[in-house]
């Protein structure tokens, strides 16, 4: 005979077994538990004493930072779970490939995102680049967020060209449009005075930026936290829009898309930006691709699903950027392309026309 | 207000007895306040309990079954109460003041011999006015808050309805159903200009089997509810620009959106067993015990009502065991209490992208409780008490390492005395002062707390009419700055 004490305990013991029956399982893994062992490379050699940072997005922590040893190695312990983009900026010195007995100081820069795997660690390999590497006109920095204003004014935006490569490059008959889905969907194509591909009005000299404003005009007269674009060295010009504002002293991009009565307005915090070399200007059936110069796509949301082919850009940059916040997007370093708008680019809190921030 | 109460001969033995059991339950245990913005609750405020007498069958268990033993007669009343309090201490996240309203209508039926029904209508709200960030009601009360960048007015509002209904299965045998639904939306006037809707539901079934004296009762009941919690934080020129925390000390910065978006949603579990004997060795001398097991779990969501993302997922487990020993002899004109509540609490909470603990708490509450009755020829009636809880423990945030070692110690002690003045009119006071060491976010060792009372009802030919004054003031060791509060109640019952 069960007694009523009995019924008692067994029903406190049922209702304890359903309780933790109710809920999913407790983890068994403590975060702060990720290991990362890092591997930086330079043309498959290994690159010691190399500063090797880690930045993430996922917590408002500061970066980890640490050395390569000699054999190229870092190893970071105690990570929170989370996805990392890891950046690698630093010089070294080689043999010269033309001498051994001598030596080069080169610029490298690496980056990649790693995330932990199911048991919390990581082992890969960071290749590096050299400044320099895969040259050209870059567009370097993109400016479009707007300064902070409470009346949507975002008319300083600029778009920051480089030359990364050794040679004197030209600019003259090249385009600059925003995208639309895909390269067949051209938004606005606006294009550089000169001839395009023989014109050589307008050259670019080894390392330098060029501005290319929306309105070359001094902006923080507007709003003081805004910026001084009356040395742009180009600026957006439509003349079927009679508001555009027109620097006499700065050349022009002209619209050449009919119907286009509208300056080049692009996205504060997301959209497409292709440079060309002006060899296709028929831009009903889209650019050709074998004409972009570079290409960046950008957006702020991390779940942003991507509008250009992947050959141009495997990625974008600006995740994070806010509108109205004097946000810029510019490139880690000088002309650093990986064709990888997300490890290329990062955001900084003010834009630097004409200058590479620090 | 109490009723007379007859001699017994056996009083004097059940006394003895009483008194050993205290002296052995001092040794072992002690309670108090478990939270530091907590205050004594004078009776004179809770308009179902009678003073001086010990918690009814409901009132201590929460079983529906047990409602129509506790109450056997019809009752409405009215309560309005309206409450200011100045935080000038505060934490990082509190509001500068808040400001709270709130409206009760409540009524009791006995429907026949057998069923009896009873239902609630309450109206709350809440202004937080200065508050520094939090777009949650109480930050410190979630592990994943939601907050902005600017400090604001908050207003919270909204109905809450409850229903009870019991009834009789047999002469040995009830059942009892309960069911309470809330609705309360909130507002801050700045931007992020965050609307926060939460709908609270829940439902409650009990058993419960007793003698025909109704001296012996055991009784079931088992709980579910469900909660859902819904922030919005919309762009205003800027976008809407909110962290998510993960604890107390990390955060994230979610991507900024014109409209960022919170979701928890959370389910309840509890079941609680319940055993009350009265008259157990003695006339006058009831046990009650009742054992509780819960637990909820909560998912918050994060990012545009479209592509929502999991930030992370928490359980808080509690059991424990609630024990009241009472001696109110019959015939004598005072009474003892001494009560005990164990809990224990467990909490956990995973990371929203990987199966990985990120958060940790385990607790353990000792609470002792000992009150005192005394009545004067009916004329002035007193009831004082002390009380102390021991609780000892563990926090720890894993994504950045943190851990505090809880051990706290709070007691507590209080008076309250009615006098009747005439027939119709009586007075009330009641003063209450206790020391309690607060968690680790409060960032101070101690705080001492004082609460005051006084009040009236008087007996009118439609019912009784009722007013009272409340203060309280919350002092921490170190610093100047505290923490006020005042309070009007009016109520009307028959």
């Amino acid at each position: 005979m069960v007694s009523k004490k009995q019924i008692l305990w067994l029903s406190l013991l049922g209702i304890l077994c359903l309780q933790n029956s109710c809920f999913q399982s407790k983890p068994t893994e403590l975060d702060s538990s990720m290991s990362a062992t890092l591997f930086v490379v330079f043309e498959d050699q290994s690159i010691p004493n190399v500063a090797v940072r880690l930045r993430t997005d996922d917590y408002g922590i500061s970066s980890y930072e640490d050395s390569t040893d000699l054999d190229g190695m870092v190893v970071f312990v105690g990570l929170p779970w989370a996805s990392f983009q890891v950046n690698v900026k630093s010089e070294v010195v080689l043999p010269s490939p033309i001498d051994p007995s001598k030596y080069d100081t080169l610029q490298v820069f690496g980056t990649k995102i790693i995330a932990p795997d199911e048991d919390g660690s990581i082992v890969d390999t960071i290749r590096t680049i050299a400044s320099g590497t895969q040259p050209g006109l870059k567009i370097n920095e993109l400016y479009t967020a707007g300064p902070p204003n409470n009346f949507f004014y975002f008319y300083d935006l600029y778009f920051e060209l480089y030359n990364s490569s050794n040679d004197t490059l030209f600019l003259d008959g090249m385009i600059m449009c925003r995208m639309g889905t895909y390269l067949a969907n051209v938004t606005y194509i606006f294009q550089f005075p000169g001839e395009p591909l023989g014109g050589r009005e307008y050259p670019v000299a080894p390392g330098q930026f060029i501005v290319v404003a929306l309105d070359a005009y001094d902006h923080t007269q507007v709003i003081p936290a805004s910026v001084d674009l009356t040395g742009a060295d180009f600026e957006f010009r439509n003349s079927a829009d009679y508001g555009d504002w027109d620097n006499p002293d700065v050349p022009n991009l002209e619209n050449l898309k009919v119907g286009n009565h509208l300056d080049f307005l692009c996205g504060l915090t997301g959209d497409v930006i292709i440079l060309a070399d002006g060899s296709d200007l028929n831009y009903l059936d889209g650019v050709d691709i074998n004409s972009v110069v570079d290409c960046v796509e950008y957006s702020s949301s991390a779940t942003h699903i991507k509008e250009i082919e992947s050959s141009l850009d495997r990625g974008f940059g600006g995740v994070g950027q806010s509108k109205y916040s004097s946000n810029s997007l510019e490139r880690i370093a000088p002309g650093f392309d990986t064709n990888n708008s997300t490890l290329d680019f990062e955001i900084i809190s003010y834009p630097t026309p004409g200058y590479q921030h620090e | 207000m109490n009723k007379a109460i007859q001699q017994s001969p056996k009083a004097g033995k059940a006394m003895q007895q009483f008194f050993a059991i205290i002296a052995c339950s001092s040794l072992i245990f002690l309670g108090g306040k478990s939270w530091a913005q907590e205050t004594h609750s004078f009776s004179f405020l809770n308009l179902d309990q009678e003073f001086g007498k010990p918690a009814n069958s409901y009132l201590f268990s929460l079983n529906p079954a047990l409602y129509h033993l506790s109450f056997t007669e019809n009752f409405s009343y009215y309560s309005i109460s309206a409450n200011d309090k100045l935080n000038e201490f505060r934490r990082e996240y509190d509001p500068k003041s808040e400001q709270n309203y709130d409206f009760l209508f409540k009524n009791y039926y006995v429907l026949n011999s057998k069923a009896s029904f009873a239902a609630s209508v309450a109206y709350q709200r809440d202004n937080k006015t200065g508050m520094a960030r939090s777009l949650e009601k109480d930050f410190y009360e979630h592990y994943f808050a939601f907050t902005d960048t600017t400090r604001g007015d908050t207003k919270y509002e909204g109905p809450q309805l409850w229903f009870l209904y019991d009834r009789q299965l047999g002469k040995h045998l009830g059942f009892g159903i309960e069911t309470d639904y809330k609705i309360e939306r909130g507002l801050k006037d700045v931007y992020t200009r965050c609307e926060t809707i939460v709908r609270d539901a829940s439902l409650r079934t009990g058993l419960a089997c007793y003698t025909k004296d109704h001296k012996t009762v055991v009784g079931l009941y088992g709980e579910y509810g469900s909660v859902q919690s819904k922030y919005e934080a919309v762009k205003e020129l800027q976008d809407a620009i909110v962290k998510t925390f993960f604890g107390y000390h990390v955060f994230r910065t979610e991507n900024p959106r014109s409209s960022n978006n919170k979701t928890d949603y959370t389910n309840r579990y509890s079941a609680s067993a319940q055993l009350e004997k009265k008259d157990l060795f003695t006339p006058g001398l009831d046990l009650q015990i009742a054992f509780l097991a819960s637990g909820r779990e909560s998912t918050v969501e994060v990012g545009s009502t479209t592509t929502p993302q999991d930030r992370g997922y928490w359980v808080r487990n509690t059991n424990g065991i609630h024990s009241a020993l009472s001696f109110y002899p019959q015939g004598k004109s005072y009474g003892l209490q001494l009560s005990h509540k164990l809990a224990l609490l467990e909490d956990w909470a995973r990371s929203g992208s990987y199966d990985i603990l990120i958060i940790e708490r385990d607790a353990t509450s000792n609470n002792f409780g000992l009150s005192f009755f005394k009545s004067w020829s009916q004329k002035l009636s007193l009831q004082t008490g002390v009380s102390m809880e021991q609780i000892t423990g563990n926090y720890a945030e894993y994504v950045i390492p943190f851990e505090y070692e809880e051990d706290r110690l709070n007691w507590g002690a209080f008076v309250e005395m009615e006098a009747r003045i005439n027939p119709i009119l009586n007075l009330q006071f009641g003063a209450s002062f206790a020391q309690q060491n607060p968690y680790f976010y409060w960032n101070t060792e101690q705080f001492s707390n004082a609460a005051l009372y006084l009040g009236f009802d008087r007996l009118t030919e439609w019912g009784t009419l009722g007013v009272g004054l409340q203060y309280a003031c919350w002092s921490p060791k170190d610093g100047d700055q505290n923490i006020q509060q005042a309070g009007l109640s009016i109520f009307y019952r028959r």
